[in-house]
């Protein structure tokens, strides 16, 4: 009756931004940036890629609602750096990680498949 | 001073034990936990199949209702390695569906014998062959395999047209292509021998038992009469063999730890997609994600 699309969950709506920043008012170097459509998958993985860098002051994660599938990140920085630059720094180390993973995981299946009688 | 990327970066490190043909185990070590929880996330949720969507029913007399045999015609996995061939419904050019966007199987069964006739996976035809029930596949091809959808009596008739269309287990488990996607912690178990030495034969043996998963073995009758650790894997931290220990009065007769950065994944498939690809593209979606909001980010700041 009134549910809601099942796609919901994962189509960005037309027109929307897949992700906006807004500048903390009241704390120096601090924003709030929104991810739509996305969820702990990605909302953790980049909370702990920003905490491990050490120009981040406080960095954490949150899904505001249940039925929305959007995620906050807030991020608070040292006078080294700003969010923005700090969140972009995680995603490239991410990014590049996840190419090492990839790039391995193909080499190591292909040597698993030379030797034959292991694949059964 | 601040880190560069590459110091940020980790070097994640990947060793595949086992391949099957519908499981994959393989280590994950030198990352974060959240790597290793996205990874397991996507490849529960994320990877795209091909499923029964829609049915259209033309004649069903059977004794289960349309939208049960429908139910059950979705949970059947179908063959998806082509699925990247195909485009989702809601983003293809077409009006309704077409072929760059689902798959048309039919089935067409009426029982005329007096015993009842059973209508299986295998009952359904597919118009592309690359789409197919898992359990029609020529290499697996028994009987055995076969999914049952409903049993017809004598008159009965089950004709239908079924729609199977590209998604991901997000928004339906069905389109989920893996079984069990797991990760574990690397236990590591270190016996203290001259404590197990101070047992008798009976405490051994009572001690070995009191491990629900069977981590330890012992054997009376071999002429070394020791106390070994048989698969480490198999250990679940119940810490029964600790309580056990205490119970003899000796605590420090075993040591369990986890090893909180290695990660042992086990990944089952639900057969629509290799265990080795549902790996692979779970992979390649986080990194196209990231991407994504990467050129997002680039393009619409401040």
């Amino acid at each position: 009756m009134n549910a809601p699309d099942r796609f919901e969950l994962f189509v960005l709506p037309d027109g929307a931004k897949k992700v906006t920043m807004v500048r903390d008012t009241k704390i120096p170097n601090a924003s709030m940036f929104t991810i739509l459509k996305e969820d702990h998958t990605i909302g953790n993985l980049i909370r702990m890629q920003l905490i491990a860098d050490q120009d981040i002051i406080f960095a954490g994660y949150r899904m505001p609602h249940p039925l929305e599938h959007n995620v906050n990140i807030r991020i608070q920085t040292n006078n080294n750096t700003t969010p923005l630059e700090s969140i972009q720094k995680s995603m490239e180390c991410l990014s590049r990680e996840f190419t090492s993973l990839e790039n391995s995981f193909i080499e190591q299946v292909q040597k698993k498949r030379n030797v034959a009688d292991q694949y059964i | 001073m601040s880190q560069s990327v590459t110091q940020l970066t980790r070097q994640p490190e990947l060793e595949i034990l086992e391949i099957k043909n519908d499981s994959i185990i393989f280590i994950l070590s030198n990352t974060d936990i959240s790597v290793a929880n996205a990874l397991r996330r996507v490849m529960i949720a994320e990877v795209p199949t091909m499923c029964i969507d829609l049915v259209e029913f033309e004649s069903n007399n059977s004794v289960l209702c349309d939208e049960f045999i429908a139910h059950r015609l979705g949970l059947i996995p179908l063959v998806s390695d082509s699925v990247d061939k195909f485009c989702y419904t809601r983003d293809c050019s077409c009006s309704d569906r077409c072929d760059q966007c689902s798959v048309e199987l039919k089935l067409n069964v009426k029982c005329t014998e007096n015993r009842p006739r059973d209508v299986t996976s295998s009952d359904l035809l597919s118009q592309n062959n690359s789409v197919i029930p898992v359990s029609s596949q020529a290499a697996s091809s028994n009987n055995e395999q076969e999914i049952p959808i409903v049993k017809l009596r004598k008159g009965q008739e089950l004709r239908l047209r079924a729609i199977a269309k590209k998604g991901v287990g997000k928004e339906h488990a069905k389109w989920s292509p893996s079984c069990v996607a797991t990760y574990q912690f690397q236990p590591i178990i270190v016996l203290n021998q001259n404590r197990i030495d101070e047992l008798t034969d009976q405490q051994k043996e009572e001690w070995v038992g009191s491990c629900p998963t069977k981590v330890y073995s012992y054997n009376p009758h071999q002429s070394t009469q020791q106390v070994t650790i048989e698969d480490p894997l198999r250990c679940v931290y119940c810490l029964e063999c600790k309580k056990k220990a205490d119970s003899f009065g000796k605590p420090d007769l075993v040591h369990l730890e986890q090893k909180q950065d290695k990660f042992i994944f086990t990944v089952e498939s639900s057969g629509a997609l290799k265990p080795e690809d549902i790996v692979l593209y779970a992979i390649q979606i986080i990194k196209r994600k990231l991407t994504d909001i990467q050129g997002q980010m680039a393009e619409g700041m401040l």
